[in-house]
């Protein structure tokens, strides 16, 4: 009897362990068809985007053209502190911040806004022909977005500069006149992209429930009064993690448009971090110091991210992790 | 809410709200048809200035010559097949594996989409915007046309 009992207990643990495993690996084994499924993706995306990934030890790399990058020396931060004290640092990072500032500040607003007022818009058919005008733009690239600027705003025969000369004012090189960079910047953000960023509000706005509105007038809340205290208390979840993704993306200034807006005489306050990246990796073939800001952006963008999403959390009671 | 009826005040906002939302479309939309119609009119018509809304002088010369230029076809079908390519390999494998996550009971679920996660920090990378990189051409052929005209 106690022999047996001795020899039960090792025994009862034992199979309990195995048949554990043992039930994941049925599960594994169950779900089989459905990792054939992950299966293609997955490869995709470790060929694809992480195994690329190994380039960014490149930053910390004395980088050797014939020892390539797996093969070149280690230099620790040398490069990152390069950067932080050349005298590029302070106005490429002062050109990002006040770009990306002014977007936020003014095109942030912008689908808001008009999502609100489509919203006022009570023939169906008006605001379906307007939501799809706005959202034309979205669809063309920055180059073709500049190209059309160019055209438009040319002292050469533009309808701008040809409008203002019928009203007997002079010309003006507006894409070539540092004073105009920061407008024409502005202005091109929300032409762009307003439309379609409102969609993502008028969806939210839909969601508010029509009750509230109905009560509300019945207290006898105005139209305004509604906006005010129903509709944007309703959207400021959405509102509250687009402004996460916008302050994450303030080293974002926008690479393509302001690449494209370049011009000799607006370069002093136009170098952004992207296209300093690209200057500095491409043109002057400082492969491993390009690395190390595009490494030294994307550390500082996750930690914005990071903080916005803290005080998102705490005073929108939103956020996105 | 319709049934409520509406005060002078708001009958001005609605007006002013329409004016405001056409002009908007209205600006918009005229960038792209200003272009249009300066591809079909004369150059050194066009440069004079006062065509807005219908070709003055109308010519197919600008396509004819634009067409001339092999690399737009050759730019065309590169940004063609990168679209086609990427769009339908991309819907094809993210179907796959969302279906596949989608499942609750599948062992190692949470490795899988974190794994996906870096997708999200890529989004900049979509199809649409590869099909930008052939416009990048055409933006430097315009530039030359430009730089010859003048």
């Amino acid at each position: 009897m106690t022999n047996r009992i001795q020899s039960a207990a090792p025994v009862a643990t034992t199979p309990k362990t195995h048949s554990k495993t043992h039930k994941l690996l049925k599960r594994i084994w169950e779900h089989r068809i459905l990792y054939l499924f992950i299966f293609p993706c997955v490869v995709f995306l470790l060929l694809f985007s992480y195994y690329p990934m190994y380039g960014a030890t490149l930053a910390f790399k004395d980088y050797k053209y014939n020892l390539g990058i797996l093969g070149s020396p280690w230099i620790g931060f040398k490069h990152f502190e390069d950067f932080i004290s050349s005298p590029e640092f302070w106005v490429v990072i002062k050109n990002t911040v006040i770009i990306s500032g002014l977007k936020i500040l003014f095109g942030f607003p912008a689908p808001i806004i008009l999502a609100l007022l489509l919203s006022e818009v009570r023939k169906s058919k008006f605001k379906r022909m307007i939501q799809t005008m706005s959202y034309l733009p979205n669809f063309v690239s920055w180059v073709v977005v500049i190209s059309l600027m160019t055209v438009i705003f040319t002292p050469y025969g533009g309808i701008i500069n040809n409008f203002r000369k019928e009203l007997g004012l002079e010309s003006v090189f507006y894409m070539g006149t540092k004073e105009y960079f920061y407008p024409m910047v502005v202005l091109s953000d929300i032409w762009k992209n307003a439309g379609w960023g409102s969609i993502v509000y008028l969806s939210a706005i839909s969601g508010v429930s029509q009750e509230l509105y109905e009560a509300a007038i019945i207290d006898g809340a105005g139209r305004l009064k509604c906006t005010w205290h129903i509709t944007l208390p309703g959207i400021k979840g959405t509102i509250g993690i687009m402004f996460i993704f916008a302050v994450g993306g303030i080293l974002n200034a926008g690479f393509d448009q302001i690449l494209l807006l370049q011009q000799p005489a607006n370069n002093q306050i136009s170098e952004i971090l992207d296209t300093f990246v690209l200057k500095t990796g491409l043109n002057y073939g400082r492969f491993e110091y390009a690395t190390a800001i595009g490494l030294f952006k994307s550390v500082f963008a996750l930690a914005l991210m990071s903080i916005t999403n803290v005080i998102s959390q705490k005073f929108l009671e939103v956020g996105i992790w | 809410m319709s049934a409520i009826k509406e005060t002078k005040s708001q009958k001005i906002f609605q007006v002013f709200n329409y004016i405001f939302l056409l002009l908007f479309g209205f600006i918009t939309l005229y960038p792209f048809w200003y272009v249009f119609i300066a591809f079909f009119n004369t150059g050194r018509d066009f440069a004079r200035g006062g065509v807005y809304f219908w070709p003055r002088e109308f010519t197919l010369q600008n396509y004819s010559l634009a067409f001339q230029n092999d690399q737009i076809f050759s730019s065309l079908m590169i940004s063609l097949s990168r679209t086609l390519i990427g769009v339908a390999l991309g819907l094809v494998l993210t179907a796959l594996i969302a279906y596949a996550i989608s499942v609750k009971t599948l062992p190692g679920r949470t490795f899988f989409t974190f794994f996906l996660l870096h997708h999200y920090f890529r989004r900049r990378h979509d199809p649409l915007l590869y099909a930008s990189a052939g416009f990048r051409t055409y933006q430097k052929l315009l530039a030359l046309c430009d730089s010859a005209y003048l």
